[in-house]
């Protein structure tokens, strides 16, 4: 404990340097120490957090400086292998990709239904653009890939229900969004830009069938967890 | 009763919040809406209060002591949860959330999907037993409650012998009041309601500490001394705080010098009082110390004396009830109402961009800490530390306890020439200060 002539304050921390004016201070003897401690307390110190901050900070900067040194050693790989090719720009999407959704799931706190609704979503616009850019517009996407992500949503919502059956209407929200995006992709097949009717039909009969069957078996829970998330 | 009959016995309690047989929710106070909106990792809306003990904490003490309080305060029992027009808290049935060992800076950012989706937490060290709460909860009220019944537990756990009278259920006296007092004391739309300043006003600038760091600086001083100096100036221990403070960025910020900006500092004001409410929720309005260096050269007892005649001037039931009524007229507009979350978020988040830079800093003093006799002797101080926001990089908060003011600097800049200018003009007043620092601001 030491005492700063200069700004007329005891100082608890162990340094040999007032703080706030930076005049070299001296040690309190022991009467005066104590006669502080009877008056304010004892010193309450708090830890060196520094370190554990600079920890999480290094894990994604290695992890973003693999991922760059990796994209270059392909780019280098695709110039000197297909130039005509450019396939790396492909793995520098996917990369990115990577990284986002890495600092989305790490950092953003919403629900993991809402990350996993996210996700999705993100992942239909990087398969879409792909196809559209480097594919010249196939179509594979919206045939196969997105309705894939569909069915995919609607079974990870099922495995979440039976994984979390106490909170099971967390994840309704979840399937109505795989529902709505159900009837986007019938509409698109309506509007011709689709011409496989399989998968639309099958996004739109399991979307269907499960929140179907949300609402019959959930019974009020549902339409609690309806009244609440709707509430105005 | 004795400890051992009402061993594991949780308060039977009526529900004030929207039950839906297995599970509860209710909607957010007029003042909660805006922070998960703002709420980021650079601006937390978490202010820490701590006690510190006179003896080191023990973990597994205090977790139990956080188990036993939690099931009884229904205001710390929630999750937030985003709605298709707002957002809300739903009940929280999972586990108490861990008491770790102090980590992060104070006030770091709660991640609503972590922390057993609690929207505070227990940390401790040394001493010391910290507990950060969102301020979308409650505000300094509630959070001192809940800590204090935390640090009752915990001694009663740890000293037997010492309490053996002592329950293990939450005092008596407590209100578990959990209404809206916006909405319950809106009278209705008034033509004389005005909003929140917009004008720029003096940002404190200058070199910061690292991402994420917090620079704190706690002071304590006796308040039988506070007050015979706020006596001199015709203030109340409040005005004098903020008065010196305001007179400290004068000084060492703008150096003495006329400004065109007013330093403008943001006071909040528990409404409590004034409504006759017992609300666990979230239930003040800020007011504002505004001084306008129009030439140069104030002395410290003109600003002193504006800042006085500003307060004054504000902190009366008129003017309080004017600025309830323009923070709850936007809730009950119907059409506000009907927007979307993610619009509102949007609209909200560039409101309160345009309106950040209107304020130099906070200080809030959430008053006289009262502890019950028993406990009195384990308990050395408590302090409050509030979080960083948008164009105030400093901010002051201050509560007292047992004869001790202790008022707590939070700032992310490395300068401390305004704290120096504050601490120096209050032992000029003939009060000893006492400070200590997390350390931050040291090699």
């Amino acid at each position: 404990m030491h005492k700063c002539e200069n700004c007329n304050i005891t100082i608890y921390d162990d340094i040999d340097v007032c703080p706030l004016c930076h005049q070299v201070i001296d040690e309190l003897d022991a009467n005066e120490v104590k006669s502080a401690i009877k008056l304010f307390g004892e010193p309450a110190p708090y830890p060196d957090v520094r370190l554990r901050q600079q920890r999480m900070k290094l894990v994604m900067r290695l992890i973003l400086f693999i991922s760059i040194l990796a994209e270059a050693v392909l780019i280098v790989a695709n110039l000197l292998t297909t130039p005509d090719v450019y396939w790396s720009a492909v793995t520098g999407a996917a990369f990115l990709f990577f990284l986002i959704s890495l600092d989305y799931w790490v950092t953003h706190d919403s629900g993991f239904a809402a990350k996993l609704g996210i996700q999705i979503t993100l992942s239909m616009g990087v398969l879409f653009a792909i196809d559209y850019y480097f594919t010249n517009m196939k179509g594979w996407s919206l045939e196969w890939v997105i309705p894939g992500l569909i069915l995919f949503g609607d079974a990870m919502a099922l495995f979440l229900m039976t994984l979390n059956r106490q909170r099971w209407y967390s994840y309704t929200m979840l399937l109505l969004y795989m529902e709505i995006l159900s009837i986007a992709m019938m509409v698109l097949y309506f509007l011709d830009q689709i011409d496989n009717l399989i998968m639309p039909v099958l996004c739109i009969a399991i979307s269907s069938v499960f929140m179907l069957a949300t609402i019959i078996f959930g019974d009020r829970a549902f339409y609690r967890e309806f009244k609440r998330r709707f509430h105005v | 009763m004795s400890n051992q009959e009402n061993e594991n016995v949780n308060l039977k309690k009526p529900r004030h919040v929207l039950k839906d047989n297995n599970i509860a929710w209710e909607k957010l106070d007029n003042t909660a809406n805006l922070f998960p909106v703002i709420a980021s990792e650079n601006m937390s809306n978490v202010y820490r209060i701590s006690a510190i003990l006179k003896e080191d904490i023990d973990r597994v003490a205090l977790q139990e002591a956080v188990n036993m309080v939690l099931p009884d305060l229904p205001t710390f029992q929630m999750r937030l949860k985003a709605g298709m027009f707002w957002y809300y808290f739903e009940e929280n049935n999972r586990p108490t959330p861990l008491v770790l060992e102090e980590h992060s800076f104070p006030g770091a950012y709660i991640n609503k999907s972590r922390n057993q989706q609690y929207m505070f937490r227990v940390t401790y060290f040394g001493k010391r037993i910290n507990l950060e709460v969102f301020h979308a909860l409650t505000d300094g009220y509630g959070g001192i409650i809940f800590l204090k019944e935390i640090v009752y537990q915990y001694l009663r756990l740890t000293h037997p012998e010492e309490l053996k009278g002592e329950k293990n259920r939450i005092s008596s006296g407590i209100f578990l009041d959990n209404e809206d007092s916006y909405l319950k004391n809106f009278k209705k739309a008034n033509k004389h309601a005005k909003g929140y300043k917009s004008s720029k006003a003096v940002t404190i600038t200058g070199e910061r500490l690292g991402k994420g760091e917090v620079g704190i600086v706690h002071s304590y001083m006796p308040i039988y001394q506070l007050k015979n100096a706020a006596k001199k100036y015709g203030a109340t221990i409040n005005q004098f705080l903020v008065g010196t403070f305001v007179y400290a960025v004068y000084k060492e910020y703008l150096r003495e010098e006329a400004s065109k900006d007013p330093i403008n500092c943001c006071v909040p004001v528990n409404l409590r009082p004034y409504y006759d409410s017992h609300t666990m929720k979230n239930f003040f309005v800020m007011v504002n110390a505004e001084f306008k260096p129009e030439k140069e050269k104030y002395s410290y007892e003109e600003v002193i004396k504006i800042v006085v005649d500003n307060l004054r001037g504000q902190i009366n039931p008129e003017n309080l009830n004017r600025i309830l009524s323009y923070n709850v007229s936007n809730e009950t507009n119907v059409i506000l109402r009907l927007v979307p979350l993610v619009i509102k978020n949007f609209a909200i988040k560039r409101v309160f961009g345009a309106s950040a830079h209107a304020t130099t800093s906070t200080i809030t003093n959430i008053g006289n800490i009262e502890v019950r006799e028993p406990y009195k002797d384990f308990i050395d101080r408590f302090t409050v530390i509030l979080s960083m926001s948008k164009g105030q990089n400093m901010k002051g908060a201050c509560c007292s306890y047992n004869g001790i003011m202790s008022f707590t600097f939070s700032s992310n800049l490395i300068s401390l020439s305004i704290q120096k200018c504050f601490f120096q003009m209050l032992a000029k007043n003939d009060i000893e200060i006492s400070i200590e620092t997390n350390d931050v601001y040291y090699e």
